[in-house]
Formats: C-alpha cells, structure tokens, sequence
C-alpha cells in the first residue's frame, strides 16, 4: 500500500509531462498530411480514445466476472469506475469523430460499422450507469456485474450485424486509409502513450475517489451505533 | 422428468391467471395495431412504401408490443410479491428463467400472428407465399428479443423507474437481433431467394445460443437478494 | 485555412470533457475530506465528554 502511493504522484506528474509531449508532436512534429490537411490531426485524439474506450469496457467485462465470482466489492468497484471513464473517452471518440467528418467528407454521421456500434456501446454504458442509480444496494453489485458481462458480449456480434447490413448498402466512405509516414506513426505513438497514461491516471482517481467514499460510509455506520451507545450511557449517568 | 414438471407448473401458473383477464394479450394485441396504424401517419401515404420500409415498421410493432408484454414478466411477480415465493422453491433459477421465458415467448407470438394478419391488410403485403421462412425468421428474431427482455425484466423488476429501465437496458443489447430480423424479413417480403437470408439467420441463432448460455450462468445472480 | 477552426473546436471540446470530469472528481474528493474532518471533529468532542464523565 505504501509503495502504491508513494508512486502515485509520480505517476501524475508523468501523465502531465506525456500529455504535454503528445501536444508538442501533434502540432509541430507531425507534418500536415496531404489530402485532409490539418483537420486530420484530430486522428490523434480520435484512434487513442476509441481504443481506450474499448479497454475500459473490457475491463468490466473481467471485473463484472471477477466480482461475481469472487463477490469481493473491490471488483464492483473496479468495473463501475471503469464504465465511467469508458463513457468519457467513449464520448470524446463520438464527437471527434463527427467533428473530423464534417469537413472531410461534408456528413456530420455516417452508419460506419465501427462508429455505429461505438454509439451503440456508449447507449449500453450509459444504460449501466443508469441501471446502478435505480436498482436498490443490496443488487446493485449483482445486477450490474450481470449487465457488464452482456453489454460486452453484446459488442462483437453487434459490429458483425452492422457490417453485414452495410456492406448490402452502398457506402459512402470506404476506407480511412491514411498513408502514415514514419514521423505520423511516432506522433500517434506518443500520443497513444500519453492518453493511456491519462486513462488510468484518470480511473485509479476514480477507483481511490468510491474507495475513499465507502471508507467513510464505513465510519458513519460504526459511529451512529458508537453514538447512541454513548448517548444512552450519558443519560444514564444523569 | 423433473425440470419438465417444474416447467411446466410454472408456465402453467402464469397461463392460467392470464386467462383469468386476457389482459396482456388483449392490450399488447391492440398496441402493435395502434403502432401499425401511426406509421401510416408518420411516413404519409402507405401505398408505395419499400418492402424494407414495412419489414423495419412490423417488426417495431412486435419489439415495442412485446416490451410492454416483458414488462409485465416480473412486474406482477413483484407487485403481488409471489417473487419471494418463486424464489423459495426449490427450483433451479434457470428454471424461472426458461418458464418466464417460454411464456412470454408465447404471448409474444399471439400477438405477432395477429399483427402479421393485420399488418398484410393494412399494407398490403403478400405474406401467404412466403409462410414458412418468415416464420422461421418470426421464431428466431423474437426467442433472440424475449430472451434478452426476460433477463432485463427481472434484473430491472426491483428498480424504482423500472418500464423506462427496462426500455433503457434493453435496446442497445437487442440492436443485432433488429437488424438482423428486419433485413431478413424485407428480403423475404421481396420475393428474394432463401439463400439470401442465410447469413442473417445465422447472426441469429448465434444470438439466440449465445444469450440463452448467458442467462443460464447468470440468473441465479439476478434473483440473489 | 477554414478547416483549422473544427481541429481547434475537437480539441478544445476533449479538454473540457476530460477537465469537467477531473473537477467533478476533485469537488468529491473535498467533501469527502470535509466529512472525515467532521468525523475527526466529533470523535474528539466524545472522547472528551467521555473522559469529563468518567
């Protein structure tokens, strides 16, 4: 424990440190790529948070397990805050992704395989975000490690479902082939590197934040019983 | 021998007080017809419309019809509080599950032959021909959506808002069986060839087993208190 | 360069994203300390109420 905390800070400091560098490459060492011009700098928020979105929600997939199987709440809690910081990144990825398309391709949305069941992914965590704040607490850990398991499955033959009907329509955009030279590919490296650091800088706050929370709770519960037990002495001694 | 019984005392539990009011029935019956006639409102004059187009509109009148007909699985269960005494028998959870199941998958099916009737009237659709692969695909698809509602259903039976949860919870995860059934069902309305479908139907069937093996390794969790 | 102002709007859109979660996060955590500081608080006023009495 105490090891784990005193590396925290560093930790910290390097998430700022690679956020910064990551900035630095976007903007001045990448160069600025042919067709899209500068607009397609924005790939480089885009590609990391899609990526991080979907770990996040792999990684309730194995908490939500974890917790059913060992019903220890520190996977509940594990698997809720990583939902969170799922929704977050998952939602950086929706409105990047539109962004970038609108003057690229002059369509705000297209029913893309990949962006349409990353929304759909967005709609089932945030459907487990509402599912814990309306079920009681004694099935909240239960019923949304149940959740956590379909939801991840649901993904994989939700993105087959949606290629197969889109490949019978025609599509606009083919293929986001971008010609990366070796200057690009590292910037995207940094990048990458830098929002994972900030993806569990992010969640490992998280995760301490609801720790901390049912600590306190803990303490609550033992000094309302403390309390009356004194409270009932002090009017004894009356 | 057992599991059958048990089985069927449940199924035969939840028909029998059903017939006493006819109730689900009844009312999801009349709302896939409300449905069928408010998208003649929403998409303007109904003669024309693309095969796909209708395929896409019946089978929202059975995924919304059959939501309401969901609801009510565990809702009565718990609103009667016979839930606790389901739960203290000595039954398999998965038990609960298939019969909860079953019957809803029936009632479901009721209401979908009656819309289907209702549905070749009102849009003109020739269904007599193609019987057979449309029900096939009317078997799979709605298996794939009752399946996913019953867990849903009980998982959000003790929530407070629990209708609008259950909406919420269940249609992103239902997205692949929507797809998969409107596709196969226009290409069928169209006169296209079997073979066509093949593909959708195996998305669905792979629903169907892969949801079926989830809930058997995990309604027990569901119904823990 | 026209396109220029969407790069400007996607990113400064992930910042806020990423900064309003992080604030919401800071702002639990100074409850949080409020409320242990509370705890601290009436520990200490039973401790000495306690030892006032006995």
């Amino acid at each position: 424990m105490k090891r784990t905390q005193t590396l925290w800070i560093p930790f910290q400091l390097l998430t700022y440190v690679l956020m910064l560098a990551a900035l630095y490459a976007i903007f001045f060492f990448a160069p600025v790529e042919k067709t899209m011009g500068v607009i397609q700098k924005i790939f480089y928020i885009h590609v990391p948070a899609a990526f991080l979105a979907y770990l996040a929600f792999f990684i309730t997939f194995m908490a939500s397990i974890l917790y059913l199987y060992r019903k220890d709440s520190k996977w509940d809690t594990v698997a809720h805050c990583a939902v969170e910081t799922g929704v977050i990144f998952c939602t950086i990825v929706l409105i990047t992704g539109p962004i970038w398309a609108k003057p690229v391709w002059n369509v705000w949305w297209t029913w893309d395989p990949r962006l349409t069941t990353t929304l759909i992914l967005w709609f089932t965590y945030v459907a487990y975000l509402m599912l814990r704040r309306s079920v009681k607490e004694n099935q909240r850990a239960n019923l949304s490690a149940v959740f956590g398991i379909i939801g991840f499955i649901n993904v994989p033959i939700t993105f087959f479902s949606i290629r197969l009907w889109r490949t019978i329509h025609p599509v606009i955009i083919t293929s986001r082939g971008i010609n990366m030279s070796w200057p690009m590919k590292l910037s995207l490296l940094i990048t990458f590197i830098a929002f994972c650091f900030l993806f569990f800088s992010v969640l490992i706050s998280r995760i301490r934040l609801e720790q901390l929370k049912m600590r306190i709770e803990e303490i609550n519960d033992t000094m309302d019983d403390m309390n009356i037990g004194l409270a009932q002495k002090l009017v004894k001694g009356i | 021998m057992k599991f059958v019984h048990q089985l069927e005392a449940i199924i035969w539990k939840d028909f029998i007080s059903e017939f006493r009011t006819k109730e689900m029935i009844l009312s999801m019956c009349l709302f896939s017809f409300l449905v069928l006639i408010i998208f003649n409102f929403a998409f303007g004059s109904s003669i024309n419309l693309d095969r796909g187009m209708i395929a896409g509109i019946l089978w929202v009148a059975f995924v919304f019809s059959g939501l309401t007909g969901l609801g009510r699985s565990f809702n009565l269960e718990r609103d009667r509080g016979t839930l606790q005494g389901l739960i203290l028998c000595p039954v398999s959870p998965w038990t609960i599950f298939l019969a909860k199941l079953i019957g809803v998958f029936l009632f479901t099916t009721v209401m979908e032959i009656f819309t289907i009737f209702i549905f070749s009237v009102l849009y003109n659709a020739t269904v007599l021909p193609f019987l057979v692969p449309l029900g096939l695909i009317v078997f799979l698809g709605t298996l794939g959506f009752t399946a996913i509602g019953t867990i849903f259903s009980a998982i959000s039976a003790t929530a407070k808002a629990r209708d609008v949860l259950l909406s919420i919870l269940f249609f992103p995860i239902s997205v692949p069986v929507i797809i998969a059934s409107v596709k196969s069902t226009a290409i069928i309305l169209n006169g296209k060839s079997f073979q066509m479908i093949f593909p959708w139907l195996k998305i669905l069937v792979a629903f169907d087993l892969i949801f079926l093996l989830v809930s058997y390794l995990t309604f027990a969790y569901i119904l823990e208190e | 360069m026209d396109n220029s102002i969407y790069l400007f709007a996607a990113f400064s859109i992930t910042w806020t994203v990423i900064f309003l979660y992080i604030f919401r996060l800071f702002r639990s955590q100074k409850a949080l300390n409020s409320q242990i500081n509370e705890i601290k608080k009436t520990l200490q006023e039973n401790i000495e109420m306690k030892e006032r009495h006995s």
